[in-house]
């Protein structure tokens, strides 16, 4: 709605039926406009914040916490995940090492973490590590790892995902983003099965959205494709989730990490 | 099951991509054995679908593999939980998505003349299944039960404004919407308007209903018109026409679940009031 109403202000014509080009300029520039001062920023001092505070049941700060490039390491984590950890035996996106290291290390029930809504409570925190975390990776190339044969069944597991059509409106993720240059209503659809079209969409959540005036999740994002897809939800974390960003991460390979982005 | 025995063919054309590893999402694979063995009678069945190079050639950009069809399946079982009106049967797959999820170009008409068309007949197995599939889907198509065809162009007009229903966030029982403006360009005056779909702009215009009087002799003729008849069967399922197109089947039930086999996204009365937002020359679809 904001962003219709922002096409209205900057083209001073409510009225007249703006060509194609003309709409997507506009919005460009609206978006750009926005961009100057992106909330997330606020979001990103949070999880900064967090991540070095004592927490949890064991009182201890997430210093410790392994993404994948060792203990603490932060910096250029995001942009090689999700990838295989081999003290959980499994594929782990941010988030779902978040859960690991907030119950490892701090003591949190990761049952409970999984269980909260998006954007409350403990799964808030998740959301502001996450834009901090991302944030650390911004402007890197991404280099999701396919060395591990979990890792390359992961990605072939997430294409299958990505092409599963179901539900009620015979919807796949691929109906609506395996093409360049298309529109739901005004919204752009990146295509997915492209470099650019995943390293726009995967590189750029967390992000902070305009319509919800919160900071969402990847996580988050995949969970209300699937709701506007018709289809049941996505456990937080699940492996479907996970696979599908194992199938963007590696599609966006070399693609510059912007996260976190400012959204409609 | 339809898809496993797709899988088992292209098999034993290529040699698995992807090394057998215990991912852990592999604990209901017994639970497929049946359908093995299903499968296997559905490939003797069809004897024509044994050649591996027309495979090769419809299916781009991934190798099939019955292992990991099944531990996608496995994967999906941990993953979802039913929320709303949103239960878990919606993952069931029938033949139509089944099939279609294994057909990866993009299936959005370019243009509604194409899709008027008949299934290109490819002189292959793909082909003649897709064909197979495309008539199972005209026979779901009803007709309406008074014989009239059309509806009211300003009720059309708010259905295809409409985007709710059928979320897990949509109440249970609420009118649904069409969702229409979300792919295609409609009436002159909106410009939020999608680009999945072609341009409806000027539909009937633009097929010859250019007065009144036209527009009231294809209503009294009703489903012997084709224009009528076409259009009337891309509303209720879309399927009959473009076997794989991205648009959903509105008028029909395309789950496989049991308890929405009586609830399509669109009622008859509904699609009525489209084929007048489509066809009347009054519609701002026809401005």
């Amino acid at each position: 709605m904001l962003c219709i109403l922002g096409i209205y202000a900057l083209t001073g014509s409510a009225q007249t039926p703006q060509p194609k080009d003309t709409t997507d300029a506009a919005l460009a520039q609206y978006r750009q406009m926005l961009q100057e001062a992106n909330p997330a920023d606020l979001y990103v001092a949070k999880g900064q914040a967090l991540w070095a505070q004592a927490r949890g049941p064991k009182a201890q700060s997430l210093r410790t916490c392994d993404l994948g490039l060792g203990p603490g390491v932060v910096k250029g984590a995001w942009v090689r995940l999700p990838r295989y950890f081999s003290d959980t035996g499994r594929v782990q996106d941010l988030e779902s090492r978040l859960i690991t290291c907030m119950h490892d290390i701090q003591g949190f029930d990761e049952q409970e973490l999984i269980d909260l809504d998006f954007s409350k409570g403990e799964r808030l925190t998740i959301a502001q590590l996450a834009a901090y975390v991302s944030s650390e990776s911004e402007g890197m190339p991404f280099n999701v790892p396919q060395t591990n044969p979990v890792e390359r069944e992961m990605y072939a597991i997430g294409q299958e995902l990505f092409y599963m059509r179901a539900g009620t409106h015979d919807f796949s993720c691929a109906s609506c983003h395996t093409q360049d240059g298309r529109r739901i209503r005004l919204q752009d659809l990146p295509n997915l099965s492209t470099p650019a079209g995943a390293g726009f969409a995967f590189g750029t959540w967390p992000a902070y959205r305009i319509s919800t005036g919160s900071i969402w999740s990847m996580q988050q994002r995949l969970a209300d494709c699937f709701r506007q897809q018709r289809f049941p939800k996505p456990k937080f974390a699940s492996p479907a989730t996970i696979a599908l960003s194992v199938y963007l991460g590696v599609n966006a390979s070399g693609q510059v990490a912007q996260a976190p982005g400012l959204k409609r | 099951m339809f898809k496993l025995a797709m899988n088992l063919l292209v098999r034993k054309c290529q040699s698995s991509k992807f090394a057998q590893v215990n991912t852990g999402y592999g604990v209901v694979r017994a639970i497929h054995s049946k359908k093995y063995l299903l499968s296997l009678i559905l490939v003797l069945a069809q004897p024509l679908l044994t050649s591996c190079s027309l495979f090769d050639q419809s299916v781009s950009g991934s190798s099939f593999d019955s292992h990991l069809i099944e531990q996608t399946h496995s994967v999906v079982a941990l993953s979802f939980e039913a929320k709303g009106q949103a239960g878990l049967d919606r993952l069931k797959q029938d033949r139509t998505q089944e099939f279609c999820s294994t057909q990866r170009g993009f299936k959005g008409s370019t243009s509604a003349t194409n899709a008027l068309d008949p299934q290109s007949s490819q002189n292959n197995s793909i082909g003649q299944l897709t064909e197979q599939l495309r008539l199972e889907n005209l026979a779901m198509i009803q007709q309406p039960k008074d014989g009239n065809y059309l509806g009211d162009f300003k009720r059309g007009e708010l259905i295809a404004q409409d985007g709710r229903g059928k979320t897990w966030t949509d109440p249970q029982g609420s009118v649904n919407g069409g969702n229409c403006y979300n792919c295609h360009r409609l009436s002159k005056n909106e410009i939020s308007y999608g680009s999945l779909g072609p341009s409806l702009y000027q539909y009937g215009k633009l097929r010859g209903i250019t007065s009144l009087d036209v527009y009231l002799t294809k209503v009294k003729e009703g489903a012997s018109d084709p224009l009528i008849q076409y259009t009337w069967g891309v509303l209720m399922n879309s399927k009959a026409y473009d076997l794989c197109t991205v648009m959903p089947r509105f008028g029909v039930t395309s789950s496989a679940s049991a308890h929405e086999q009586n609830s399509p996204i669109l009622t008859q009365e509904q699609i009525k009031d489209l084929m007048s937002l489509l066809l009347d020359p009054r519609s701002p679809v026809n401005d």
